[in-house]
């Protein structure tokens, strides 16, 4: 037994990738599985926190609006251009990641409190003008009509776990490499890292454009989804229901913030009856989880399955 | 030529004049002291020679070339390393990633090669290893490897600082008081240490209070006081200087 | 034109004002603690809401009312401080995650107040009357007058109680030497404790305030957050004065835009402003840097 735990914990990524790939076996009802499939879709925006935030140590609160971004961008060339949805699929990530380029340039001189500001701001800035450009986005009517990547939603279900894979295997290898180890000196201290050699500016706009490249990724595959688009799915709520999903996760782990992910997508429906007092218990848990954090330290939910003591992140 | 000069280099702070038209050489294969009382202006010396702070005057020339306005890590990649008086360690980090932050500069390594892990990846983090593994050796931290940095003893800490410092092979090494805070067994230790950093070829500046350890290491030596240089010279020469006495003493202690 | 050049002009300075208290709510906390409270726009709205419940639905008078809710957001904020910030301040927790803390707070508070209260809007009657008073020959509403002295009055109050008394003073030590303080015998968790009873209870009163200008709605929190960050970005950060001035800046650009120009992206002018101006002056315009000491 305990030779499976030590399986799990050393390879937890691997583990929940492969139990997620059974989920289409599985008797889940239409409407789970869509659930199911939008936590895989909101993991990825969670592990862009883990890099931007986890690694790098900068705060933001306006992902909703990169997102958005992307979301939206794949669902005005193909439900307003027809454009093809996979040339739509190449083209919202590159859109989303210069978006967040622009958000990187404050991180610059501002941090702390300024930044995180700047972030909120950037994000309400994207949804107005979501809300009012309605020759655009059709507004607060919502953008209908978006053609999806594959019409079978086991297919899209796949695809979509392929590209989450992808992204995790990447960032891990990151989070090991020197460019992780880079941004993880300036998280704890900027100047000696750039007396270290490391060109500061550079790697903090690397951060944002990666964490918004991946905001955009997750953003198409969103619309893809859906099919149907509202400004009402971009609020400031959901930049920190995002942080949460992170934050859950541990805030430096990748599967962390796969499982948080799914959690907290998942919760509500679990939770049907709570509806009201939904985000009540949202905000009820983050406190509590934040209050905590010390206590719970480089805690990793795969910590759960070994008997040793903690590693460095 | 000298290895690091700096020509009448100023700083102020608002008012205060933190270091006061100050010529200095360090030349090759040298260890050069830089002493003076609390407060004289010496780690902003240090501050403004890796480009932490820009100075309001003079110049700072290193290896033939006028430094004075680059940035904290062109400086760095350059080949000028140093250690910080409050020790600034990644604490959550290993000792081994502590050391291999230092060689973020020569290492080649870009995000499409790290995505794919391609064998370019593997093969410099095979050298990667070897290059820590002796930096640690040279410090004598080759048994911590693994441990986290926070954890480790106080004087640990500073000698893995250094590592991290020496790792990359810069030209010049600054040390900020390396030796404080460190008992005497600790100091001869780290005097054999420094001794071998220089035989590898790397020329060093160091500020210490510990005159014993100023003494046996040193080859030429500049005293500081208020910003200003006031004696120059080998340790016995300035030793000897009454200005250096009153410095240290004040007038009436000066016998 | 003149008419509505002074009535702009005196809705800017309302909301300014509005603005600059919570701003100054905000600079106490940040003084005393180097935290960014990103929920003082909600507990203004909470302040409200309480007003609300007590003046309204309880019907107790005016002033019974105006205190009992001065007192219940106080202990609020003296609550919040030592039994959630407190500790994790003296833990050492990393700043990021105690300003999620209150990122959570303010979302916790939003849809407590969409649970209990619902989400149509409320008002009450507000103590000063309906009838216009005319002021440099424009009529005016006399709430946009008298709020303009009861905030003058409660800021000059505040620098008094701060500068002239032992606990401000007291207070005032423990924001700039914590340490030091210590040494003199004041206890660190009581004066924070203190500072965020005091941050609460302003807020309590630009909730009390603001109810007659806007109505109030769960949503009314996140409205006012955002202006008021942007008050104590652009006036500088843990100054009083500059939440002041940003506050009034941010109060008449506010209502001019959205008069001349367009409402609907009122905020989004706000913002760039915000953005422009902490790219040219991080530091805000009173600026307190303090240095790192490498």
């Amino acid at each position: 037994m305990s030779k499976v735990l030590n399986f799990v914990s050393k390879n937890f990524l691997t583990v929940i990738i492969i139990l997620l790939a059974l989920v289409p076996l599985a008797s889940f009802s239409d409407y789970e599985f869509y659930v199911i499939a939008r936590g895989l879709q909101n993991s990825i925006i969670a592990v862009s926190l883990v890099i931007l935030l986890g690694y790098t140590g900068q705060l933001s609160l306006g992902h909703a609006g990169l997102l958005a971004v992307g979301a939206y961008t794949y669902g005005i060339l193909t439900a307003t251009y027809g454009v093809n949805p996979w040339l739509a699929f190449i083209i919202a990530p590159a859109v989303t990641a210069l978006t967040g380029a622009i958000l990187g340039i404050p991180s610059f001189k501002l941090k702390g409190p300024f930044l995180v500001v700047t972030t909120i701001a950037l994000g309400e800035i994207v949804r107005k003008l979501i809300l009012n450009l309605e020759w655009l986005t059709r507004g607060p009517y919502g953008l209908m009509g978006i053609k999806p990547l594959f019409k079978d939603s086991i297919m899209m279900y796949y695809f979509t776990l392929l590209i989450v894979w992808f992204i995790c295997v990447a960032t891990e290898r990151l989070s090991v490499s020197k460019i992780g180890l880079a941004l993880k000196a300036i998280k704890v201290d900027e100047i000696a890292a750039e007396v270290l050699g490391v060109d500061v500016k550079k790697y903090k706009l690397m951060a944002f454009t990666i964490s918004s490249t991946l905001a955009g990724i997750s953003g198409a595959i969103f619309a893809s989804l859906t099919g149907y688009l509202n400004p009402d799915s971009f609020t400031f709520a959901d930049s920190a229901t995002f942080l949460l999903m992170t934050v859950l996760g541990g805030m430096t782990s990748v599967p962390g913030a796969v499982v948080g992910a799914l959690s907290v997508t998942a919760l509500p429906e679990i939770l049907r009856f709570l509806e009201r007092i939904r985000m009540v218990i949202y905000s009820l848990v983050l406190l509590i989880i934040i209050r905590f954090s010390k206590q719970l330290g480089n805690f990793k939910i795969s910590d759960i399955f070994k008997g040793k003591k903690k590693e460095a992140v | 030529m000298a290895l690091l000069e700096t020509v009448g280099l100023c700083k102020r702070f608002g008012g205060l004049t933190a270091v006061d038209n100050l010529d200095m050489q360090v030349c090759h294969d040298q260890i050069c002291g830089l002493i003076g009382p609390n407060g004289s202006g010496k780690t902003t010396v240090l501050n403004v020679i890796t480009g932490i702070y820009k100075n309001d005057g003079g110049k700072v020339i290193f290896d033939g070339k006028d430094i004075s306005n680059l940035s904290p890590h062109e400086i760095c990649e350059l080949g000028i390393a140093r250690t910080f008086q409050n020790i600034r360690l990644l604490g959550n980090q290993t000792v081994y990633d502590n050391v291999r932050l230092g060689l973020h500069i020569r290492t080649k390594a870009d995000l499409l090669n790290i995505i794919f892990n391609s064998s370019k990846v593997k093969n410099e983090n095979r050298d990667i290893q070897k290059t820590i593994e002796e930096a640690l050796e040279i410090v004598g931290l080759s048994n911590v490897k693994n441990e986290i940095a926070r954890n480790l003893p106080y004087g640990k800490q500073k000698l893995l600082e250094i590592a991290r410092a020496i790792v990359a092979q810069p030209k010049l090494l600054l040390l900020d008081e390396p030796a404080a805070g460190l008992n005497t067994k600790e100091t001869n230790e780290l005097m054999d240490i420094v001794k071998n950093i220089k035989d590898k070829g790397i020329s060093i500046l160091l500020i210490e209070h510990q005159m014993d350890f100023v003494s046996g290491l040193t080859d030429r030596v500049y005293v500081i006081n208020y910003g200003k240089k006031i004696a120059e010279g080998t340790f016995d020469e300035i030793q000897r200087d009454p200005v250096v006495a009153e410095a240290y003493l004040g007038r009436k202690g000066v016998k | 034109m003149l008419t509505t050049v002074v009535q702009l002009l005196f809705q800017g300075v309302n909301m300014g004002l509005i603005y600059a208290l919570a701003g100054i709510g905000i600079s106490l906390i940040w003084n005393a603690s180097s935290l960014f409270n990103f929920s003082q726009g909600d507990l203004l709205t909470l302040g409200g809401y309480a007003m609300l419940t007590l003046f309204a639905m309880m019907e107790l008078s005016y002033p019974v009312a105006l205190i009992g809710t001065i007192v219940i957001m106080g202990c609020t904020g003296y609550i919040l401080s030592k039994f959630y910030f407190y500790p994790m301040f003296s833990e050492g927790l990393d700043q990021q995650v105690i300003l999620i803390g209150t990122v959570s707070l303010s979302v916790l508070i939003r849809n407590s107040i969409l649970l209990s209260w619902g989400a149509d809007p409320h008002t009450f009657a507000n103590p000063f009357g309906k009838t216009p008073i005319n002021l440099f020959g424009v009529n005016v509403m006399p709430h946009y007058f008298w709020n303009i002295i009861i905030v003058a009055a409660l800021i000059g109050v505040l620098q008094l109680f701060l500068r002239g008394t032992l606990i401000g003073t007291a207070m005032r030590a423990v924001a700039q030497r914590p340490y030091a303080a210590t040494l003199m015998g004041i206890k660190i968790e009581h004066m924070i404790s203190l500072t965020f009873l005091l941050s609460t209870s302003l807020a309590a009163i630009s909730g009390i305030l603001i109810a007659p200008i806007l109505p109030l709605t769960p949503e009314m929190g996140g409205l006012v957050n955002t202006k008021a960050f942007a008050a104590v970005l652009i006036g500088g950060l843990g100054s009083f004065a500059g939440a002041l001035v940003g506050g009034i800046i941010i109060g008449i650009a506010e209502v001019f835009f959205a008069t001349l120009i367009t409402a609907s992206y009122k905020d989004v002018f706000i913002f760039l402003m915000l953005i422009v101006f902490l790219m040219f002056k991080p530091g805000g315009i009173f600026e307190a840097k303090i240095s790192e000491k490498v």
